[in-house]
């Protein structure tokens, strides 16, 4: 809870997962959305959003990570203060196996709003290393050939490019709703 | 001799049980498969599997037409990383039940041969170390 919104310091919130008092500024970074255009950190300012990194063969943990982000931003959104301003980019380290035609399907079937988005592996890593996190490929026995270990994390970034939160698993939708839109009040009042 | 041929029939049979036996003691429920996205080459299905017998038993292999092949595999998490690790047999205990669910072990159901779209049934065998199988239908359930 704040203790007062007006002069908002660490003190007065408990968030969990909540970087604040100094959050790491996301540095310049390109990589390529689905629709084949550039993705860089101007498609990030001035919004709020919501980072994930997966595969599209990745059966289990991203579905289920994508479907609740489908909920909560179905339910961010209508706050007036999220509803033109939040955005869920899915970010495959996959490029081998995610084209753009892939990714693209993979994203909009969750939600059509949903950005995809990778790069080449050291774009990639670059980008990944912002969030202090890492991806690995796994050779694996069978059909699939190989897989992908990654971050099952969801991340945060404010408008002003902060990486300002870090949701772990469990990811319960009213959970990270209520500390979204804590964090999003503090930093607002912050200024 | 007869004695000693006996006893090894006798022996051969303990140890045939005791290495498990028939599935038709195992109960499938909840069986769901998560409609994968459009142009996913492996989708997800869950369950839960109870051992209404006094053994140990255990399934060795799963298949199905609906796909090229079937495994199960568990999702890890070390920190904050995910990574998968198969299962190369599953085991339930005597009067015991065992879930497969998101996020945790589940089937995977690689290069489907059908579409799988919501409300459709996929048959799945499951094949006992007894060699006697099983089937249970998943439905496919969209969940997005």
């Amino acid at each position: 809870m704040l203790a007062n919104q007006q002069n908002p310091r660490q003190s007065d919130v408990n968030i969990p997962g909540f970087l604040w008092l100094d959050p790491p500024t996301i540095d310049s970074f390109v990589l390529s959305n689905s629709d084949g255009s550039e993705f860089t950190e101007a498609q990030m300012a001035e919004h709020w959003t919501l980072v994930v990194f997966g595969f599209t063969n990745c059966p289990d943990i991203c579905p289920t990570t994508m479907a609740t982000l489908n909920q909560l931003h179905e339910k961010l959104i209508e706050d007036p203060r999220l509803s033109e301003d939040l955005q869920v980019v899915f970010v495959s380290v996959d490029p081998e196996r995610d084209s753009h035609e892939i990714l693209g399907d993979y994203v909009h079937y969750f939600d059509p709003s949903f950005v995809g988005v990778t790069g080449d592996d050291e774009s990639l890593r670059r980008f990944a290393k912002q969030f202090s996190t890492l991806f690995m490929k796994v050779d694996t026995a069978g059909v699939p050939g190989y897989s992908m270990n990654h971050s099952a994390s969801v991340l945060l970034v404010d408008p002003a490019l902060r990486f300002v939160s870090v949701f772990s698993l469990p990811h319960e939708i009213e959970d990270m709703r209520e500390r979204l839109l804590q964090i999003v009040t503090f930093i607002e009042a912050a200024g | 001799m007869r004695t000693v041929l006996a006893n090894i029939v006798m022996a051969f049979t303990l140890l045939h049980c005791q290495s498990g036996y028939s599935c038709t003691a195992l109960f499938v429920t909840d069986a769901w498969i998560r409609e994968p996205p459009p142009m996913a080459k492996i989708a997800a299905g869950y369950f839960a599997i109870e051992n209404r017998s006094d053994r140990e038993l255990t399934v060795t292999a799963l298949s199905s037409n609906c796909c090229e092949r079937i495994e199960m595999h568990r999702t890890i998490l070390t920190g904050d990383r995910a990574s998968m690790s198969p299962i190369d047999e599953l085991t339930i205990p005597p009067h015991d039940t065992v879930k497969f669910s998101p996020g945790g072990s589940h089937l995977m159901l690689i290069h489907p041969r059908i579409a799988m779209g919501q409300g459709k049934l996929v048959d799945i065998e499951f094949q006992c170390v007894d060699g006697a199988v099983s089937q249970t239908s998943f439905e496919i359930v969209t969940v997005r």
